[in-house]
């Protein structure tokens, strides 16, 4: 088993499936609070205590999104197990292996981020509308079939047979390599094939892991700057936050929070 | 006389070439520990002026202070010096009435060591206090208006804006809110601006009233200087002359279309 997994990071399907699989992985965590965000129903008329209150929508939306870090953390939890299972026996290093972590990590909540803020935005715009509910739950359904596609390719092997050929293999590296979820794929990829050797792919490293901490912060800007004037009563734009059941779950992170004024707004974002 | 609320031609105007007049040249002045009603037909731009004097909107001309803050240069002082209870609020169904008031006070930055105390404070004045680790989905429309209304003063705030404060309510509950209001103005000396087309309330609540319609301005003194201003028996009668009363003829218009084959 780990010698075919091997076999397989060093092939040059290698990156392309990496790619795929993070970017498939990252896609899903996106799509999660979007779809959430428009099956609820109601949230419009609560944008006017939250523009009442002072505070920037642009707050709000980061603090709904640390409420929620902990639900996020499980999922990243979950992939950086499952690296660190696959990759500790092809000899890697300490540092290799925390930087794959790192990458993993902040793939995760970028991806989340990048959802929320989408979310945020799916909420006072075609959230609105009945229809635009109708809309968004379709588009989100959408977008989950190729998730489903590629699935059912891994479990037959088409998928393998289809990226041994140069031309999709290249398109595929190509499209991805847009995604910041494919500068961790490719880092992973190389780091196998150099195990325990940081330095033999030292650029590689820094210029991925550096792109990602600047891709990180360009995205927590911009999705502040973008809910900030989503959240509006002037005509053209409404919504804002609904929340969930309670449980002991929340009760626990609101003891986490320090109990106080802090752990109930982590509260009532966690709940959404 | 402490001047609390000034507004020197407010306006907001919305639509395509701005020509919707939601307010159009408003002044209005409030005074410290008075209750001043605002009254006006459906969509004489009541609520319009609340979400300005609350900066939930901008305005497209004029300029107000709200205890000395400009509406358009500080807006966080000012929502943080007054409380609103919203026309139609939205609630977050899913907390319970304390954690609702728990998470408002975070929004208003109430310090976490008298947070606990003032909810309960609320909830006992308003009530609620059974009810209080009960999800708000299983609240009656008037528990639900009075929590809102105890949000509304989470951060203890010396102006309180009430739009429509009663009329969804059923007269026991509606008589409540009224008591309510009341004691924050004669015991808790909070100044209130309240907007309603319910005449009765207006009357029996507020020290001052203005009249405005299709955006203006259009009187404003006691309810009897109102009423000598119209030369009118009533406030109901005033009203009506003021803002341009339907005749009877037009109130039966449609029914000539109706009629027709
Ligand atoms: N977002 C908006 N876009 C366009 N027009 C608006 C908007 N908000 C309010 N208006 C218009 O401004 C005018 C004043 O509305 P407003 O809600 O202030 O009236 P109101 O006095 O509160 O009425 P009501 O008694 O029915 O609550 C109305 O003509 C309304 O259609
Ligand atoms: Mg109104």
């Amino acid at each position: 088993m780990v010698g075919e997994f091997q076999e397989l990071l060093v092939s040059q399907i290698a990156v392309a499936l990496f790619e795929i699989i993070l970017f498939m992985f990252s896609a899903f965590l996106v799509l999660i609070p979007v779809s959430s965000a428009l099956k609820e129903e109601g949230g419009v008329a609560q944008v006017e205590l939250m523009l009442k209150a002072p505070v920037r929508p642009g707050d709000v939306l980061v603090g709904e999104f640390v409420g929620k870090t902990p639900i996020y953390a499980i999922f990243a939890t979950l992939a950086v197990g499952l690296f660190t299972a696959l990759l500790t026996p092809l000899g890697l290093s300490y540092v290799q292996i925390a930087v794959i972590i790192l990458m993993a990590f902040v793939t995760c909540l970028g991806s989340f981020w990048v959802g929320t803020v989408l979310a945020a935005v799916a909420r006072t715009t075609i959230g609105r509308t009945a229809k635009g509910k109708d809309i968004g739950k379709a588009l989100a359904f959408i977008m989950a079939l190729p998730m489903v596609a590629f699935m059912y390719a891994m479990m037959n092997g088409n998928i393998f047979s289809l990226l041994l050929d140069p031309g999709t293999n290249g398109l595929v590296k190509t499209l991805l390599g847009l995604f910041p979820s494919s500068w961790a794929a490719e880092l992973i990829v190389a780091f196998a094939r150099n195990p325990a050797n940081i330095g033999a792919v030292g650029m590689l490293t820094v210029s991925r892991v550096g792109g990602m901490l600047v891709f990180m912060a360009t995205i927590l800007a911009i999705g502040w700057k973008v809910t900030d004037r989503a959240y509006s009563l002037e005509p053209a734009s409404m919504g804002v936050t609904v929340v969930g059941p309670d449980g002991t779950f929340f009760k626990a992170v609101k003891q986490l929070g320090g109990g106080g004024s802090f752990g109930s707004l982590l509260v009532s974002s966690l709940k959404d | 006389m402490n001047i609390v609320i000034e507004t020197k031609g407010l306006s907001k105007y919305y639509g395509k070439g701005n020509e919707i007049k939601a307010v159009d040249g408003l002044d209005l002045t409030v005074y410290e520990g008075e209750t001043f009603g605002l009254l006006g037909p459906n969509g004489a731009g009541k609520t319009t002026v609340i979400r300005l004097l609350n900066c939930i909107i901008k305005p497209s001309g004029g300029s107000a202070t709200v205890k000395g803050y400009d509406i358009r240069e500080q807006p966080d002082d000012v929502k943080r010096v007054t409380g609103m209870l919203a026309e139609s609020p939205g609630l977050y169904e899913k907390l319970s009435g304390y954690e609702f008031l728990e998470f408002m006070g975070a929004l208003y930055d109430v310090p976490g060591d008298i947070l606990g105390g003032r909810i309960d404070e609320l909830l006992k004045l308003f009530d609620l206090d059974g009810r209080r680790n009960h999800l708000i989905e299983g609240y009656s429309s008037g528990m639900k208006q009075k929590l809102l209304l105890a949000a509304a003063l989470i951060h203890d705030p010396p102006i309180v804006f009430l739009d429509e404060p009663t009329s969804t309510l059923d007269p026991r509950a509606a008589h409540m809110v009224k008591e309510l209001i009341e004691e924050l103005a004669d015991s808790a000396g909070k100044t209130i601006f309240m907007c309603s087309h319910l005449l009765p309330v207006v009357e029996e609540l507020c020290d001052r009233i203005g009249i405005i319609n299709q955006g203006r301005l259009i009187a404003v003194g006691t309810v009897e200087e109102i009423i000598a201003q119209a030369g009118k028996e009533t406030l109901e009668e005033a009203f009506i002359a003021l803002t341009g009363g339907v005749d009877n003829g037009e109130l039966l218009a449609w029914r000539e279309h109706n009629v027709k084959p």
